[in-house]
């Protein structure tokens, strides 16, 4: 089904927040109420999209709704709101922080004689020696102290 | 002398590449720290007169088996060694298999060139599901090692395949709903010899859906000395529904099943590794008007001969390639 863009939602949404430049939070609020409208519009029209031709945008749309509402009942019960995202941002970001350099740690394995050596192959030619070995996924973690290919080992490793 | 990694992996990555992807968010310092080291573990691209060059070169990842080409560039001429590689993980169907003792030394019959002919003429048309049920006609013979033979196919992008097993099965599952590629994804069971495929070989498109796809058997014949492996190859070009199957849905394949046959040749061909072909009968002709069903319903036609290709442990330009006529496609 085509998307109808003609619908009187979409200006109204985009002029409304044109419209306002005070806090993000007020805008935020009358975004709140277009899209409380749009969700009841949604639910009349679906599957017909809002601003997107995707229905399945529309379905990640409608979730966001319950996030605000969410927000909206934090800024009703205390006007220390922004400080308080502001902190949570912060401990959001040193959590990860911490988080990234507790995993940021390259440590290749101090062996002389790594597993994968035992499986290499040699060949001459014209007086020259080639050995090659191929790492799996697992040794190549094991040797580099990092999953090069994430994902591979864990599933069949 | 150079080192020439494309001719390895055209898509190889640099050392700092495979750095970066290992970069930390927050720490310049940490980030230097893995820059100097995948640095120090890449593989020198220059060789001087006399010494030895050691280290890694980071090439796309491959399960299983990977053939690896090392060009080597001097101001003689290039070098070029190739090294076909197995690397078992305990999830490939050739490692469940033991090809050495299938026969006893024995048991396995020498024949001549005439008898070969005669044997493979002999041969049961078709695959079956035990129950005497005629499936894909058992249209290619190759004669060769496996190493050799597996080499060839690794070399022109044919991968092993996994084993039948719970997460080879959920990720198949995962692969077919969603239409993903899976390069080893398990085949089903044919019979051969009274019992299953040895191995299987695939080469795989985007999707699991789309594929070209061999079984093996090793038979108790030899050709001077060289083992005889009776194959079955047909190409995947989508799914259908099916009563027939377990999940109510099934590969479709080519109905023109000599098509899937004469690619492997050509791959053979490419691969530098065919020493000789020939055509024999055995599989019977159907044509396409009145086509055979495979065990799954899917229907198929063919000239009704066999490709019997004999392997080289050598590279065979393909000009160098002798066809012995035994029988003549249908177009010559």
């Amino acid at each position: 089904m085509r998307a109808e863009f003609g619908s009187p939602l979409r200006p109204m949404r985009c002029a409304q927040i044109r419209e306002r430049n005070d806090s993000p939070l007020t805008a935020s609020l009358s975004l709140l109420r277009m899209r409380q409208r749009a969700a009841s519009w949604v639910g009349r029209h679906a599957p017909l999209a809002i601003c997107v031709a995707s229905p399945a945008r529309v379905v990640v749309f409608v979730e966001q709704l319950s996030v605000d509402r969410f927000l909206l009942k934090i800024h009703k019960r205390t006007s220390r709101f922004f400080k308080m995202r502001q902190i949570g941002t912060l401990f959001v970001l040193a959590v990860l922080a911490a988080f990234d350099f507790g995993c940021a740690s390259l440590a290749p394995a101090k062996v002389n004689d790594p597993s994968f050596i035992r499986a290499a192959g040699t060949k001459e030619k014209d007086n020259v020696l080639v050995t090659v070995a191929v790492l799996t996924a697992t040794e190549s973690r094991d040797y580099f102290g990092r999953p090069l290919e994430p994902g591979v080992s864990r599933q069949y490793g | 002398m150079w080192i020439l990694p494309r001719f390895t992996d055209p898509d190889y990555f640099s050392a700092l590449e495979v750095a970066y992807r290992n970069h930390s968010v927050f720490s310049n310092k940490f980030n230097q720290k893995v820059d100097d080291t995948f640095r120090k573990y890449a593989i020198p691209w220059r060789v001087a007169p006399g010494k030895a060059n050691t280290g890694f070169l980071f090439v796309n990842l491959s399960e299983g088996a990977k053939f690896v080409n090392v060009e080597l560039w001097h101001s003689k001429g290039v070098i070029d060694v190739g090294f076909y590689l197995e690397l078992p993980s305990g999830h490939f169907d050739y490692e469940q298999t033991d090809l050495i003792s299938l026969y006893e030394a024995n048991r396995l019959n020498d024949l001549t060139i005439e008898q070969l002919r005669r044997v493979l003429e002999r041969l049961p048309c078709c695959t079956d599901d035990r129950a005497a049920a005629n499936g894909d006609p058992a249209n290619v013979i190759l004669i060769g090692n496996d190493d050799d033979i597996f080499s060839a196919l690794v070399r022109q992008g044919w991968d092993p395949t996994h084993a039948l097993g719970a997460a080879t099965i959920k990720k198949t599952f995962q692969s077919f709903l969603l239409g993903r590629r899976y390069r080893y994804s398990p085949v089903s069971r044919l019979y051969f010899f009274d019992r299953q495929q040895d191995v299987a070989f695939q080469k795989a498109r985007a999707t699991v859906h789309q594929r070209n796809h061999m079984r093996l058997w090793l038979s108790p014949y030899t050709y001077r000395g060289q083992p005889v492996w009776v194959a079955q190859i047909s190409r995947d070009i989508g799914i259908r529904f099916t009563l027939r199957s377990a999940f109510f849905t099934t590969h479709k394949i080519d109905p023109q099943v000599d098509e899937a046959r004469d690619y492997l040749v050509q791959d053979l061909l490419a691969s530098e590794s065919l020493e000789w072909l020939a055509y024999v009968k055995g599989v019977g002709f159907v044509s396409p008007e009145a086509p055979r069903e495979n065990l799954t319903g899917d229907v198929y036609f063919t000239d009704g001969l066999r490709a019997v290709v004999a392997i080289s442990r050598t590279r065979v330009p393909a000009d160098e390639v002798t066809f012995v006529r035994w029988e003549s496609l249908p177009n010559e």
